[in-house]
C-alpha cells in the first residue's frame, strides 16, 4: 500500500505541473482525470513489474518479469499476428469505405437515407453487431446461413483463414461509417471545376477515382488513416468474442504463451489477466506492450505536420531498427530496406526528388521479404517493421499519377454498378440487425442456419428478458452510467478546451490526451483495475463513468476546440472591457454559443457508455449494477463454450437496437456535420 | 425527558442490532435456476434472521477470475466447479475450509486439496452418453459394453447416413476420462504436476485420431453445435454431461442414456465426476445455516429430482438413485466417476495445454509426440 501511494502522489505532481501548469484551473480536472485513466496505470504496471506482486505480500526480483515478458516469443509473436491482422482490418476498411465514398459522392436522391443507413453500424453497440456476425458466420460449428449461401464451411475454431479474415472484415464493418463520412468530408474540397472538366474530357468513373479524387484525399485521408491503423494494433473486443485468439497454431505453443492464430496484443493480455496470479508478471507484459504502442504512437506523431517529411522518415529508420532487433522485425535482412531509406533521408535533406525512388525500393524490399517470409513460415514470418515500412512509405512516395483506362465502358454499366455494389453494401449492414430480430421474436432458442425468413412469432422472449434477468434494471444502471460519463466528460472537457483555445500554452493539455488515447488499451486496462482497488472505485458507477467519459474526451476536444478557437475575437474582447473575467467569459459567453458542438458531444459520449462492454466486463462486479451489455453478453457468453440463450439475447438486442438508432437519428445530422463541414461562427 | 428519550433509543438500537437480519450474498450458476430460487425462497420466509440474496452467474469460472484479478468483492458463498474452480482460488488463499461433511467419498474427494474439503458438495452431474432412439431403433447394449460394441454402434449409424457420436475433441472435459483410461485408471502425475508425454496419454490421443480422422465414426463440435446437432436429428450418439436430460425431455426428444464404455479387457472408461460445491469465501452463522437448509435431504431431492443431478447428500441418493432410468445409469456412471485433479496447475495449465496439443495434433499441424512434449514443457513451466 505504501508502494502504490507514494508512487501514486509523486506522479501526479509530476504529471500535474507538466500538464496543468497553464491555466490550471480551467485544465486540472481533465489532467486529473488523464492521470488516473491512462497515465498511472502505465506506471504503475512499470512499477510492480519489478516485484513479485501475489496481494499483499510484494517481492522484489529486480527486471526478471521484464526480461520474461520482453523475450517471451508469445509476445513476439503476437505483436506480428496483431500487425498483419491491423493491416488486413484497415486495407478492407479503406478499400470498401473509399468505394462507397466516391459512389455516394455524385448521388442527390435518397442522400440522407443512405447517409443514415451507412452509418448505422456505428450505432449498433459491437456486443450485438458482433455476436451477431459471429452466429451469421460459424453458425452451429460451421453451418450458417453465410455458409449455405457460399456453400463452404466457416468454423473459425478450426478453420485459420476463415477466422483471421472474417475477424478483420467484422472489425472493418465496424470501423467504416466513420471512414466512409471522413472520406467524403475530403472529397468534398475538390473544387468543383476539376470534377466538371474531367467529365467534359469523357474521363470515366474510374479515371475520375484514380486521377482527381484518390490523389487529392488520400494526402489528407492518410493520417487518419494511421489512427485507425494504431486502433487496430489495440483490438481486443471484435477478437474475445469471435474467436478468443484461436484456432491453434504450431508456432504459437510455446512454454510461456499460447498464442492462437487471432492472438492479437490485447488477447494476450487477457489470457495473461485471467491466468496469471502474478500482478508482476501482468505488469511487466503491461509495460512491454506499453512500449510497442509507444514506438507506433511516436511514429504516428509525426503526421500532424504531412509536409515535413523529415520526423516521418527519421521515425520510419528508428523502429524498423528497433523491431528488428527485437525479434519482430525482418532480423539482419532489414539492413537492406534500412540502407535505402537512410540514403532517402540524406537525399531529402539534401532537398532532391529522388529520394522518393530510393523509398519506393526499400518499400520493394520490405514487401517481398514480407510476403516471402510469410510463405515459408505462415505467420511467425510476418515483419511488424515491413508492415509498418510500407504503411509509413506509401504516404511519402504517394502522388497522383495520370491513368488512362483503356476499356472503355458505357456509362449504362456504370450506374448499375453503383447501384448494386450500393444495394449490396446495404444489405451487408442490415444483415446482423435482421438476424437479432430473427432471433428476438422466435420461439426456439436458435441460431437462423438455413433461411432468414422467420420460422416463428412471440413476445414472450421480451417478458423473461425483464422478469428473469432484471433487463429494466440494467437499462436504467446503462442510462445511470450515460449520464454520469457525460456530466463528467462535459465538466471536465469544455473549461480544458476553453483554456487551450485561447491560451496557447495550455494546448499541452490537447496534445497529452491525444497521445493517451492511443496509447490506451487493454494493457492498460489491467493495471488501471490495480489502480481502482486501491481508490476505492472498483465496483462502482462512478469508476466506469469516468474511464467512459475520457475514452469520448479525445473526439469531444477535437470536435470542439477548433468551433472555441474560430470564436470571434472582438465578442470577447468587448466582454473583457466590460469588467467579465475569464471564467464569466467563459460561463457566459462561450457556452451558450458551444451549444450545438456539446449537444454533439453529449450523444457522442452516450453512445460510446451504452455500447461499452469490455470496461463494465472489468471494473464492475455486482450484478445489480450491470449495465445492458453485460447482461446481453451474459446470455451468450464465450461462443461456443456456453449454452446461449439466442431468443433471449436477440430480445434484449432488439430493445437495445431501438434505443441506439433513436438516439443516432436525433443526432445524425449534427454529428455529421461536426465531422464534415466547417465549423465556427460567422463574425 | 432527555434521558428518557436517550435510554429508548439505545434500547431500540440494540434491538435493532440483535434482531437485525443478517444478508448474505450467494453466487449460483449452471442449471436449475428455478428451482434453487425457489428454496432460497423458502429459506427466507422460514426464519428472520438471516436473507439470502441470490445472484445468477452465467460463466462461475470466468466471473471468478476476472474477480480475483481485479481485487473485485467475493460474495459470502458461491457454486464451484471441482474440476476447473478449485485450483486458483485455493492458490489465491480466498477459501474458508469446510470441515466435516457426510457425503460420499467420490464428492468428498472432489473437493479435497492438500488434506482440507475446500467447498460444500451440493450435487455431480456425469457424463453419459445419450442415444438417439428415433436414428437407432435397436436393442440397447448393456450397462458393460466395451469399446468395440460402441464403435460397432457408431459404425452402423454412420452408415445409415447419419453421424455416429458428436464429441468436442479439443476440450480437456471430454478428454480426460480418455486420458485416464489409457493410464490405467488414473491421471498420471509427478509431484501434483500432470504427465502428458507418455506412453498412455499419447495411445489416448491416438485412438481420437481414429475415430475422428481416420474411421470417421464420431465429428467435433463445440458445445451449442454439439446439442442442435443431436437434437435436429443429425448425430446418433452425443458425449454430454447428465444436465442436459432435463432439456431433451422438455423438447420431446425420443432418447436414452448410456454409461461410458470399458475396454475391451474390462477396465472402465471414467466419466467426469463433475461435482458442484459451496466455496465459502465469508464464513457466519447465517452462511453455515443456509447450508445446512439447502443440502438437507428432504431439499436436495426436491432440487434433483427435477434437475437430473445426483445429490450429495447420501439420504437423498438413496431415495433417488433408481427412481427411474436416467438416475439408474447415472448412478452407476457416478460410482465410477473420474476425481479430477484439484491442482491449479491441472484446471490452468494442463487444461490450456492438452487443448492447444489435441487441436494441433488432430488437424494434421503436428505430431502426436511433439504436440504431447509442447504441451508437457508448457505444464512444466507453469507449473513453476
Amino acid at each position: 500500500m505504501t508502494f502504490f501511494w507514494t508512487l501514486f502522489f509523486l506522479s501526479l505532481i509530476f504529471f500535474l505541473v507538466f500538464v496543468a501548469k497553464a491555466k490550471p484551473i480551467y485544465t486540472i480536472a481533465l489532467a486529473f482525470l488523464i492521470f488516473i485513466i491512462n497515465f498511472f496505470p502505465f506506471i504503475w504496471g512499470s512499477g510492480i513489474s519489478l516485484f513479485d506482486f501475489f496481494p499483499p505480500t510484494m517481492k522484489f526480483v529486480g527486471f526478471k518479469n521484464l526480461f520474461e515478458a520482453f523475450s517471451d516469443p508469445g509476445l513476439i509473436l503476437s505483436a506480428k499476428i496483431t500487425s498483419i491482422w491491423a493491416i488486413t482490418s484497415v486495407g478492407i476498411e479503406i478499400f470498401i469505405s473509399y468505394s462507397l465514398a466516391i459512389s455516394l459522392y455524385s448521388i442527390k436522391k435518397f442522400s440522407n437515407l443512405i447517409y443514415t443507413l451507412i452509418l448505422l453500424p456505428w450505432a449498433i453497440p459491437s456486443y450485438i453487431s458482433v455476436i451477431s456476425w459471429t452466429s451469421l458466420i460459424e453458425g452451429y460449428g460451421g453451418n450458417s446461413i453465410l455458409s449455405n449461401l457460399m456453400h463452404t464451411t466457416f468454423d473459425l475454431t478450426t478453420n485459420l483463414p476463415a477466422a483471421f479474415l472474417w475477424s478483420a472484415f467484422v472489425a472493418a464493418w465496424l470501423g467504416i461509417p466513420l471512414m466512409t463520412i471522413v472520406i467524403l468530408s475530403a472529397l468534398q474540397t475538390i473544387p468543383p471545376h476539376l470534377k466538371d472538366l474531367a467529365r467534359l474530357e469523357g474521363a470515366d468513373p474510374i479515371e475520375r477515382a484514380l486521377n482527381i479524387y484518390i490523389p487529392h484525399t488520400f494526402p489528407v485521408i492518410f493520417p487518419y488513416v494511421f489512427i485507425i491503423f494504431l486502433g487496430s494494433f489495440k483490438e481486443f473486443s471484435t477478437i474475445f468474442l469471435m474467436t478468443a485468439g484461436g484456432p491453434s497454431i504450431a508456432s504459437g505453443f510455446g512454454t510461456q504463451s499460447i498464442v492462437g492464430g487471432t492472438t492479437v496484443l490485447g488477447m494476450l493480455m487477457y489470457n495473461k489477466f485471467i491466468t496469471s496470479q502474478n500482478y508482476g508478471v501482468l505488469g511487466a507484459y503491461a509495460f512491454v506492450i506499453g512500449i510497442i504502442m509507444i514506438i507506433l504512437v511516436s511514429i504516428g506523431w509525426n503526421y500532424r505536420v504531412v509536409q515535413k517529411h523529415r520526423n516521418l522518415m527519421i521515425s520510419l529508420i528508428t523502429s524498423h531498427i528497433i523491431f528488428d532487433i527485437w525479434g519482430m522485425g525482418s532480423g539482419l535482412f532489414g539492413i537492406f530496406p534500412v540502407i535505402f531509406y537512410v540514403i532517402a533521408l540524406i537525399l531529402y535533406l539534401e532537398r532532391k526528388k529522388t529520394f522518393k525512388r530510393f523509398i519506393e525500393i526499400g518499400i520493394i524490399i520490405d514487401a517481398s521479404y514480407l510476403i516471402f517470409s510469410i510463405i515459408r513460415s505462415g505467420l511467425p514470418g510476418v515483419s511488424v517493421s515491413s508492415v509498418i515500412s510500407i504503411l509509413i512509405g506509401m504516404t511519402l512516395i504517394f502522388e497522383g499519377r495520370i491513368h488512362v483506362n483503356f476499356l472503355k465502358i458505357h456509362d449504362f454499366f456504370w450506374k448499375v454498378l453503383k447501384i448494386s455494389w450500393l444495394s449490396l453494401w446495404m444489405v451487408v449492414i442490415i444483415l446482423p440487425i435482421w438476424n437479432v430480430f430473427l432471433m428476438g421474436f422466435s420461439i426456439k432458442n436458435i441460431v437462423p442456419i438455413s433461411t432468414l425468413i422467420p420460422q416463428s412469432f412471440t413476445l414472450k422472449n421480451f417478458t423473461v428478458l425483464f422478469s428473469n434477468y432484471n433487463f429494466g434494471w440494467a437499462v436504467l444502471n446503462s442510462l445511470i452510467i450515460g449520464f454520469m460519463a457525460v456530466l463528467i466528460a462535459v465538466l471536465t472537457i469544455f473549461p480544458a478546451t476553453y483554456a487551450a483555445a485561447h491560451y496557447k500554452k495550455a494546448t499541452r493539455i490537447g496534445i497529452i490526451l491525444l497521445l493517451a488515447s492511443f496509447f490506451t488499451g487493454m494493457h492498460t486496462m489491467i493495471p488501471l483495475a490495480m489502480t481502482f482497488k486501491f481508490l476505492g472505485l472498483l465496483n462502482t458507477f462512478l469508476g466506469v463513468a469516468m474511464i467512459i467519459a475520457l475514452h469520448g474526451a479525445t473526439i469531444a476536444y477535437f470536435l470542439l476546440y477548433p468551433f472555441l478557437s474560430g470564436l470571434p475575437k472582438n465578442v470577447d474582447e468587448a466582454a473583457m472591457i466590460d469588467g467579465a473575467n475569464g471564467f464569466q467569459r467563459m460561463v457566459k459567453i462561450a457556452l451558450p454559443l458551444s451549444l450545438p458542438s456539446l449537444w454533439t458531444i453529449i450523444i457522442f459520449v452516450f453512445i460510446e457508455s451504452w455500447s461499452s462492454f469490455i470496461i463494465p466486463l472489468i471494473f464492475l462486479n455486482s450484478q445489480n449494477l450491470y449495465p445492458v451489455s453485460m447482461i446481453l453478453y451474459n446470455l451468450i457468453g464465450q461462443y461456443g463454450l456456453t449454452y446461449s440463450q439466442w431468443n433471449i439475447f436477440g430480445a434484449g438486442a432488439i430493445i437495445n437496437v431501438a434505443v441506439m438508432v433513436s438516439v443516432f437519428l436525433v443526432a445524425r445530422r449534427p454529428i455529421m456535420n461536426g465531422i464534415i463541414s466547417k465549423s465556427g461562427i460567422e463574425d | 425527558m432527555l434521558k428518557r428519550f436517550i435510554v429508548f433509543l439505545l434500547i431500540a438500537i440494540f434491538s435493532i442490532g440483535i434482531f437485525a437480519t443478517t444478508t448474505i450474498n450467494v453466487w449460483f450458476s449452471w442449471e436449475g435456476q428455478k428451482e434453487f430460487q425457489t428454496l432460497v425462497d423458502q429459506f427466507n420466509t422460514s426464519q428472520s434472521l438471516y436473507h439470502v440474496n441470490l445472484v445468477y452467474i452465467p460463466s462461475m469460472t470466468q466471473k471468478l477470475q476476472i474477480t480475483l484479478s481485479s481485487g473485485n468483492q467475493l460474495p459470502d458463498l458461491a457454486l464451484i466447479q471441482s474440476g476447473y474452480d478449485m485450483g486458483f482460488l485455493v492458490n489465491a488463499n480466498v477459501l474458508t475450509p469446510v470441515g466435516t461433511v457426510n457425503t460420499s467419498k467420490a464428492f468428498y474427494n472432489s473437493f479435497l486439496t492438500n488434506g482440507k474439503l475446500y467447498a460444500y458438495p451440493y450435487y455431480a452431474d456425469v457424463q453419459v452418453i445419450y442415444l438417439n432412439r428415433k436414428i437407432y431403433k435397436g436393442p440397447l447394449p448393456s450397462d458393460n459394453w466395451n469399446l468395440s460394441d460402441f464403435e460397432t454402434l457408431a459404425n452402423k449409424i454412420k452408415e445409415d447416413g447419419h453421424i455416429g457420436a458428436v464429441l468436442n475433441n479439443t476440450s480437456s472435459y471430454f478428454f480426460n476420462s480418455f486420458y485416464a483410461a489409457f493410464n490405467e485408471g488414473v491421471i498420471p502425475q509427478e509431484n501434483g504436476i500432470p504427465i502428458v508425454n507418455n506412453d498412455g496419454t499419447i495411445k489416448a490421443a491416438e485412438f481420437y485420431n481414429k475415430i475422428f480422422n481416420v474411421d470417421k465414426i464420431a465429428v467435433s463440435f463445440t458445445k451449442a453445435a454439439l446439442i442442435n446437432s443431436f437434437t435436429s436429428g443429425k448425430t446418433g450418439m452425443l458425449f454430454q454431461g447428465s444436465f442436459l436430460i432435463p432439456d431433451f425431455l422438455n423438447l420431446g426428444l425420443d432418447f436414452t442414456i448410456l454409461p461410458y464404455p470399458y475396454f475391451d479387457n474390462g477396465q472402465p472408461i471414467q466419466p467426469d465426476f463433475d461435482a458442484k460445491g459451496f466455496a465459502i469465501f465469508k464464513n457466519s452463522e447465517a452462511v453455515r445455516a443456509f447450508l445446512d437448509y439447502i443440502t438437507s435431504a428432504k431439499n436436495e431431492v426436491y432440487f434433483c429430482a427435477s434437475t437430473y443431478k445426483l445429490p450429495a447428500n447420501l439420504e437423498a441418493m438413496h431415495e433417488l438413485d433408481n427412481s427411474n432410468q436416467f438416475f439408474r445409469i447415472m448412478d452407476l456412471s457416478g460410482q465410477k466417476g473420474l476425481i479430477l485433479p484439484t491442482t491449479n496447475v491441472f484446471q490452468t495449465a494442463y487444461s490450456d495445454a492438452i487443448s492447444t496439443a489435441l487441436q494441433l495434433y488432430l488437424s494434421g499441424q503436428m505430431s502426436v509426440d511433439e504436440a504431447l512434449s509442447k504441451a508437457q514443457n508448457y505444464i512444466d513451466s507453469q507449473a513453476k
